[in-house]
Order: C-alpha cells, then sequence, then structure tokens
C-alpha cells in the first residue's frame, strides 16, 4: 500500500500538468464551490483498454490521494469529495490505475470566505 | 482500395534483369537522387476533446451553430486512447516504412477550424505517435514527434443540441522530419457531440465537448525511399 502511494505520489510530481493532458478518460467541469462543500466529481471514457482499474484523485501538490473510485460498466465513475477549506483554483488529477502515464485534469475554483 | 501501393522506380519498364541491376548500380552511384517514392490509399480515424474546459486556455468548444474560432485536442501520446492508438495507416504508408505495422498511433494536436455560416476552414497537426499500435512509454514530448499537416474546407450541419455533422475535403501540404515531402488529398467527415453521459446540454453547457473524424484519401511521398 505505501508503494501504491509512493508511486502515486511519483506521478503526481513528475507528471506533467499541462491542462491539455488527459487519458482517454474525461472528467465533467466541475462547478465553482464554496470551502469544504462537497464537490461531485465525474468522469467518463475510462476502462477501455487493459483491465479495468480504479481512477485514483489526487490534488495538485499534495501528498494524499482525495478518493478513489471504481469505473462501472458503461467506463463512467462519480464520488463526491470535499472542497479545499481555503478559497482559490484547484487542480486534481484522476489517475486511472497505477500506471496512468497521462492523467486527466480539472480545474476546481473555491470561492468565498474560508470556514 | 485499401492498401493499394505502387512503388515507383525509375527503371520501370526495364524487365531484363542485368538491365534492372545497373539501373540500381546507376541509382546508387547517383549521390541523392533517388527516384524511389511511395503512393497510396490510406483511412485515418481518430476523437479530439476540450480536456477542463472551461478553464484550458488551448482548447476551445463548438456549440453546433455559432461562428468563430474553435479548437479540440487529443490526448498526449503517453495517453490509452483506444482509438487514437490504432488510428490510421497513413504514417506507415500502408506498411512500408521500415520498422513499421498498420494502425499506427496518432494525435490530433489540435484540430482547430473557424465557422462562417456554418463553412468550416481548419487545420489538423498530426502528430504520429508511433508507427504501431498503442500508447508511447519513451518519455518524449509529442511536440518533437513528426507531423503531418492536414488543411479542410467542411460544410457543417447542426441535427440536435447533442450532435453537430460536417463533410468536406483535405489536402496534406507536407509535414515535418520524415513527412516533410508528404503530400495527398480525400474526404473528411465526422461528428461533434459529447462523450459524457449527461450529453452536451445537461452536462457541458451546450458545448460539444468531443468529436470524432474519419479521412480517407490518397497519398504520395516522392521522398520515400526505405
Amino acid at each position: 500500500m505505501l508503494r501504491a502511494l509512493s508511486f502515486i505520489l511519483g506521478l503526481a510530481v513528475a507528471a506533467s500538468f499541462s491542462t491539455m493532458a488527459g487519458a482517454c478518460g474525461q472528467l465533467a467541469p466541475i462547478e465553482a464551490t464554496k470551502p469544504g462543500h462537497l464537490i461531485h466529481v465525474r468522469g467518463y471514457g475510462y476502462g477501455f483498454e487493459g483491465a479495468t482499474r480504479p481512477i485514483i484523485l489526487v490534488w495538485e501538490g499534495t501528498k494524499v490521494n482525495a478518493a478513489e473510485a471504481a469505473i462501472d460498466a458503461n467506463g463512467d465513475f462519480s464520488v463526491e469529495i470535499t472542497a479545499p477549506m481555503i478559497p482559490g483554483e484547484y487542480k486534481l488529477i484522476a489517475y486511472e490505475g497505477l500506471d496512468d502515464a497521462a492523467p486527466v485534469t480539472v480545474t476546481v475554483r473555491v470561492v468565498g470566505p474560508s470556514i | 482500395m485499401p492498401g493499394e501501393v505502387l512503388v515507383k522506380r525509375r527503371a520501370q519498364g526495364i524487365s531484363n534483369s542485368s538491365a534492372t541491376a545497373l539501373a540500381i548500380a546507376a541509382a546508387l552511384a547517383t549521390t541523392g537522387a533517388s527516384a524511389q517514392g511511395v503512393e497510396g490509399t490510406f483511412g485515418l480515424a481518430a476523437m479530439v476533446h476540450t480536456p477542463d474546459w472551461p478553464n484550458n486556455a488551448q482548447v476551445a468548444p463548438w456549440d453546433g451553430k455559432s461562428d468563430g474560432e474553435f479548437a479540440y485536442r487529443a490526448i498526449p501520446c503517453a495517453g490509452n486512447a483506444p482509438m487514437n492508438n490504432i488510428s490510421s495507416n497513413l504514417p506507415t504508408y500502408n506498411g512500408l516504412m521500415p520498422d513499421s505495422r498498420s494502425p499506427a498511433s496518432t494525435r490530433s494536436h489540435p484540430f482547430k477550424f473557424n465557422v462562417k455560416a456554418g463553412q468550416m476552414t481548419g487545420s489538423i497537426a498530426l502528430t504520429v505517435c508511433k508507427l504501431t499500435p498503442g500508447p508511447t512509454n519513451d518519455g518524449r514530448p509529442d511536440s518533437e514527434r513528426d507531423r503531418i499537416d492536414i488543411e479542410f474546407t467542411a460544410t457543417s450541419m447542426r441535427r440536435t443540441p447533442e450532435e453537430t455533422t460536417f463533410s468536406g475535403t483535405f489536402v496534406i501540404p507536407g509535414g515535418t522530419g520524415r513527412y516533410a515531402k508528404l503530400a495527398g488529398s480525400g474526404t473528411i467527415r465526422g461528428y461533434f457531440m459529447c462523450f459524457d453521459p449527461k450529453g452536451c446540454v445537461e452536462g457541458n453547457k451546450g458545448m460539444l465537448r468531443d468529436m470524432q473524424y474519419v479521412l480517407e484519401g490518397r497519398f504520395k511521398d516522392p521522398g520515400f525511399n526505405p
């Protein structure tokens, strides 16, 4: 488990975070939210190549996984995570399994006073 | 006729084996004067997307009806892209390119176009990821890979708020690297839609976030000399 986590963190650090990057899977846009509120993260187009792998969501620049989600039979996933507590613009990265060399990124805007 | 290939030779028409050998020897002795080339037919099927819209300045999805400038992009060559990883036999020159095997892996980086009253004028920077199927794992940035340039004009038709189709023609004016002398032409058609299961209207503010297109055409590269 520790090895898997460190691998993911390594990817998070090494991967290019260019917003044009992405795997086959895509992420739906996320509306601006308030600090600490729940965010609904939706993805689609996953699981077409290789075995079905879990989706691992990581906030850019952090060392913890925000969430892990399973892909359904249509290649979709849906999961709720908590928005950061400090207003700002954040990048949420979705890795398809542990060997995703081109993860997808979606921007999350957190607005309003900190709570 | 898919897969039809004609390799032109300077010694064309000479059937005598010794005469052919002499012609080959002469060709070898003439530096840079190889008369070999290749031409054939090809197909391509690919997808493009608008990742992280509306925060990504490098993409601009179309609503299927407005005039303006729009841009779609493919995923990186390193990504698992089922369609783009097995997209075409053009980069391999029908498999004649050394160490190649169709279908080759390509990416449209980007697919951009202008729309005026339903008429589309655009270009595709077709990055050749590798001459065999699948994603890359060599660590090279896509911008450094060989590229095939494609220019097209097409007529679009908005069928529903969830789909707009288009069809037209394209030309290949050249490319970079091994495709510098490539030329070609053919037909292009495709459709804009939303890969998102919620669709374009409900999930994406009416924007057609994704597109799938196909090319069919002929190519010619007088500089090809395997």
